[in-house]
């Protein structure tokens, strides 16, 4: 593929693109799919998968049984795993390999779902090392297939392949000129879905998305990487040009946002997860507009860095609120 | 087991019928199965004219309904119980076996979804060599059709040979699954 190590300077000046995803779904075979099997069949497969790849890999098993509700979720959220998983937990176990970046989801809507994350645009590598863990559980234990559907899913959606990529976004020009719900129906059409990951009902914050594949049937692993590449580099275009016409049409109106933005950051005692999503998005606008003096390097995984489980791991489960706003003063120092 | 409506037909798909709160069954040839897809599964047909209400209890055999009953359609997978109405609320299917319990209205929904609905993508490598040898079989049994045809017979039997090679290799395998059980 042609638009290998894109990932320049430039890109990371204008940290557009903030991780890409692959996850690939598999089933195996003779088994029936997740919801129609009770709890010992799923702790079977959870202990299969679990024994191929501790042969050869440094796992830990997470069993989310004997999570609480404020576990898993801390979890799904660090791994970005829908947390419909609460309502049949018992089935549910997540495999972490750290050293290899990858997990394997086991027992949700799937019997298992291979993800590699990674920062920026590198779908490709991602989807080598799932490639690769997918073999290694293909040498030991037989997959569902179908001669014409490829591997079959619990959801056709996701049917042949497998495979999805999905790309991290932070578009916030696209999103304050409101034209994300545009950008989307024009997606719609190239086979792409995009959504916002952190929302609180309706609401976005942040204006951080996910693009992905939409089909996974009739086309092969690698032209899915190629069209969503090819995808995200003009959504990345568009958002560079939504952010020229901000400046050229409502510069006082956009640094009045951006500053404001800086000022509740710089003296907050208390920030809330999502007012630090969006206030944050609006501050690092203005730090790749040029209007701040900081080290970009600072900035990156800061949406990370801001998250609840990250703050709990880093300086306790006390006070996270005001925990967020004094880290996010130290940051910006 | 035979389509219960037309007796010639193997019955492939099974469908449950909810009329008035009593549950009917029924397993159909993909034939007879056909004739309901126009008929909307698993909503309710309280509403629907006569002549569809007709049309869907001539395949139940039940003549004593009065008009105005309310009557719903599903079909259910015999392997693992998953109805095409549970299927289209939760998207999501129980077993393999869907696949074909709901086969021409799932292939319609694929078909609808992702475009193309011919798997290219990446084979399961045990697959892959089976698919192989039969794509190969298919190829060189043309090739001595053809053969024959130009009457070229010392290629002919050179083909026949791999031809022959092949298949023994498959029946060897075929022994040994059969051992394996």
């Amino acid at each position: 593929m042609s638009l290998k190590n894109w990932n320049t300077d430039e890109i990371i000046k204008e940290k557009i693109v903030l991780t890409s995803k692959i996850s690939v779904s598999r089933n195996f075979k003779g088994i029936k799919f997740v919801e129609k099997i009770n709890v010992e069949e799923a702790k079977a497969i959870i202990s299969d998968v679990y024994n191929i790849l501790a042969m050869s890999k440094n796992v830990n098993l997470i069993k989310f049984g004997k999570c609480n509700d404020a576990e898993i979720k801390e979890e799904t959220e660090k791994y970005f795993i829908s947390d419909s998983i609460l309502t049949e937990r018992e089935k549910v176990a997540l495999l972490i390999c750290n050293e290899e970046n990858f997990n394997v989801l086991i027992n949700n809507e799937d019997h298992i779902k291979i993800e590699c994350i990674s920062d920026g645009l590198n779908l490709e590598d991602s989807y080598r090392n799932a490639d690769r863990i997918d073999d290694i559980i293909e040498d030991n234990k037989v997959y569902e297939f179908h001669e014409k559907y490829g591997y079959l899913t619990a959801s056709p959606n996701i049917l042949g392949t497998g495979v999805k990529a999905s790309v991290i976004l932070h578009l916030p020009a696209i999103a304050i000129t409101d034209s994300i719900s545009s950008l989307s129906k024009e997606l719609s059409e190239q086979g792409v879905t995009i959504k916002g990951i952190y929302k609180d009902g309706e609401i976005n914050h942040g204006n951080i998305f996910e693009v992905s594949n939409k089909v996974t049937l009739g086309i092969n692993e690698e032209e899915i990487i190629s069209n969503l590449q090819l995808v995200v580099l003009n959504i990345i275009k568009k958002e560079r040009i939504s952010r020229g016409r901000l400046i050229e049409e409502n510069n006082i109106e956009l640094q009045d946002k951006i500053f404001r933005a800086y000022g509740i950051l710089k003296y907050a005692r208390i920030l809330t997860k999502d007012e630090s999503l969006d206030l944050l998005s609006l501050f690092i606008l203005g730090a790749e507009l040029d209007l701040f003096e900081i080290d970009k390097e600072k900035l990156n995984n800061i949406f990370t860095l801001t998250r609840d489980f990250s703050i709990k791991d880093n300086f306790g489960i006390e006070n996270i609120d005001y925990q967020r706003s004094n880290l996010v003063r130290n940051i910006l120092k | 087991m035979l389509c219960e409506k037309c007796r010639k037909n193997e019955a492939k798909i099974h469908v449950v019928m909810l009329m008035n709160g009593e549950k009917k069954e029924t397993a159909l040839c993909e034939e007879c199965a056909k004739k309901l897809s126009n008929l909307k599964l698993g909503m309710d047909f309280g509403n629907v004219n006569e002549v569809e209400i007709q049309k869907l209890l001539s395949i139940f055999d039940n003549k004593n309904a009065k008009k105005g009953i309310d009557i719903s359609l599903d079909i259910v997978c015999k392997n693992c119980g998953q109805t095409y109405s549970q299927f289209r609320k939760s998207n999501k299917l129980g077993c393999v076996e869907c696949y074909k319990s709901f086969s021409d209205l799932l292939e319609e929904y694929i078909q609808s979804y992702h475009k193309n609905i011919e798997h290219i993508g990446k084979i399961p490598k045990s697959e892959g060599n089976k698919l192989f040898k039969q794509k190969t079989l298919i190829k060189l049994k043309d090739e001595l059709t053809y053969a024959v045809i130009e009457e070229d017979y010392e290629k002919a039997a050179v083909i026949r040979d791999q031809i022959k090679e092949i298949e023994s290799e498959e029946a060897k395998v075929h022994e040994f699954e059969k051992l394996e059980y």
